[in-house]
């Protein structure tokens, strides 16, 4: 079926090269994108 | 010992007191806010403007809560485990150096309460003695889950305070001193000491997550595991206490931090100010902003790593982080010989 979204990665099972193992550079790009959502527009509705 | 020094002592225990209190209530509600802010919603707002009354109400309401002792359990105890984790998280802001010597009224004010020449030994001494008071909270609580909670958190504790002293080792070959002020002296201008150990700062920031017990190894007090972890039997003020006491260790924990490999009260072209009592409170000001952005980076880091399971928290402190501060005390005992720091 076709994709809904074209963001789908197709999943290969291979070790860890060093980069991975280590999380640090996963981690710092997660923060980054914690970041952008600290500086999107809130969708807070606010009832009178 | 004239009446004028002790009355500046009194003046400074007070005013450190007042403002780590007053930067640990405000550190709950920077909390919620930024938590909102990361998830794309608002955090609370009703209390005040920007909910800017928050943590009074939350203050208020903590006082004004039914204080529950279980049956059975040692009353004595169960009130001591809050306030052992309380008077450990206050007392390690005794020896943090806030900025350089203030010349007011004719005398020479240092703004740090002691001056002891083993600093960073008497902080090392007081983490240590932390993992008393979420022991017997858990203990005093007459309850399995609460029990199990605490052995975990203390040993999660105990295994992280190790790597953390390992990579302050590397750091004391530099400094040559335990004294924080010296260490602080000796990073003046730009010259901190995470440019010469930034191996040492991460498995250092790393620890203190741990010892903080902040997210991503807040397994004993998560909510979905073993309920609340050692403060399930809490409630009223004792819980307050605790909750409070975590808030403290990283205001205290940021503080470290910044004096200790963020240089503390210098900042770049400090030399360059010719009345000392305006570069002193500069100085103090410069702390405090390194201070918020450690406590901002602690709130980034809790809303977007997830939480470790128990055995991979295990084996990242006694594995990993262990053999990692003893390569680095090895690489600079290497670079010291080699370029003689």
């Amino acid at each position: 079926m076709n994709s809904l979204t074209n963001r789908k990665k197709v999943l290969e099972s291979k070790q860890m090269n060093f980069w991975e193992r280590i999380y640090l550079p996963a981690i710092i790009n997660g923060l980054s994108i914690t970041m952008k959502h600290f500086f999107k527009k809130r969708t807070t509705v606010y009832y009178p | 010992m004239d009446i004028a020094f002790i009355i500046e002592k009194l003046i400074l225990i007070s005013a450190i007191l007042g403002i780590s209190l007053v930067i640990a209530m405000y550190t709950t509600l920077a909390e919620r806010k930024f938590a909102g802010f990361f998830q794309d919603r608002v955090g609370p707002n009703r209390a005040g403007p920007w909910g800017l009354l928050q943590p009074l109400a939350d203050g208020v309401k903590l006082f004004t809560k039914e204080e529950i002792i279980p049956t059975h359990a040692s009353t004595f105890l169960f009130v001591l485990g809050p306030s052992l984790s309380m008077f450990t998280a206050c007392i390690t802001t005794a020896v943090i150096p806030w900025g350089q010597d203030l010349f007011l009224f004719g005398r020479q004010i240092s703004l740090q309460v002691a001056d002891i020449n083993v600093g960073v030994l008497y902080v090392f001494g007081v983490v240590s003695l932390g993992v008393y008071g979420v022991m017997i909270g858990g203990w005093a609580s007459n309850n399995k889950f609460s029990l199990l909670a605490a052995v975990r958190s203390a040993s999660q504790n105990i295994s992280y305070e190790i790597a953390m002293g390992l990579s302050i080792i590397a750091l004391l070959m530099m400094t040559g001193t335990l004294s924080l002020r010296e260490i602080s002296e000796q990073q003046a201008g730009m010259n901190w000491n995470v440019f010469y150990q930034p191996l040492g700062f991460l498995i250092f920031m790393i620890c203190s997550f741990a010892e903080t017990n902040r997210t991503p190894f807040d397994l004993p007090e998560c909510e979905t595991e073993l309920v609340g972890g050692h403060h399930t039997e809490y409630s009223s003020m004792k819980l307050g206490f605790y909750l409070f006491a975590e808030y403290i260790n990283m205001f205290v924990s940021s503080a470290i931090m910044a004096s200790l490999y963020f240089g503390g009260y210098n900042y770049p072209f400090m030399h360059l100010i010719s009345n000392p009592n305006v570069a002193a409170l500069i100085g103090v000001a410069v702390f405090f902003v390194k201070i918020f952005l450690f406590i901002f980076f602690f709130i980034w880091v809790r809303w977007t790593v997830p939480r470790f399971r128990y055995d991979q928290l295990m084996k990242l402190g006694w594995k990993v982080l262990i053999p990692l501060a003893i390569v680095n005390i090895a690489l600079t005992g290497t670079g010291i010989l080699i370029f003689g720091k």
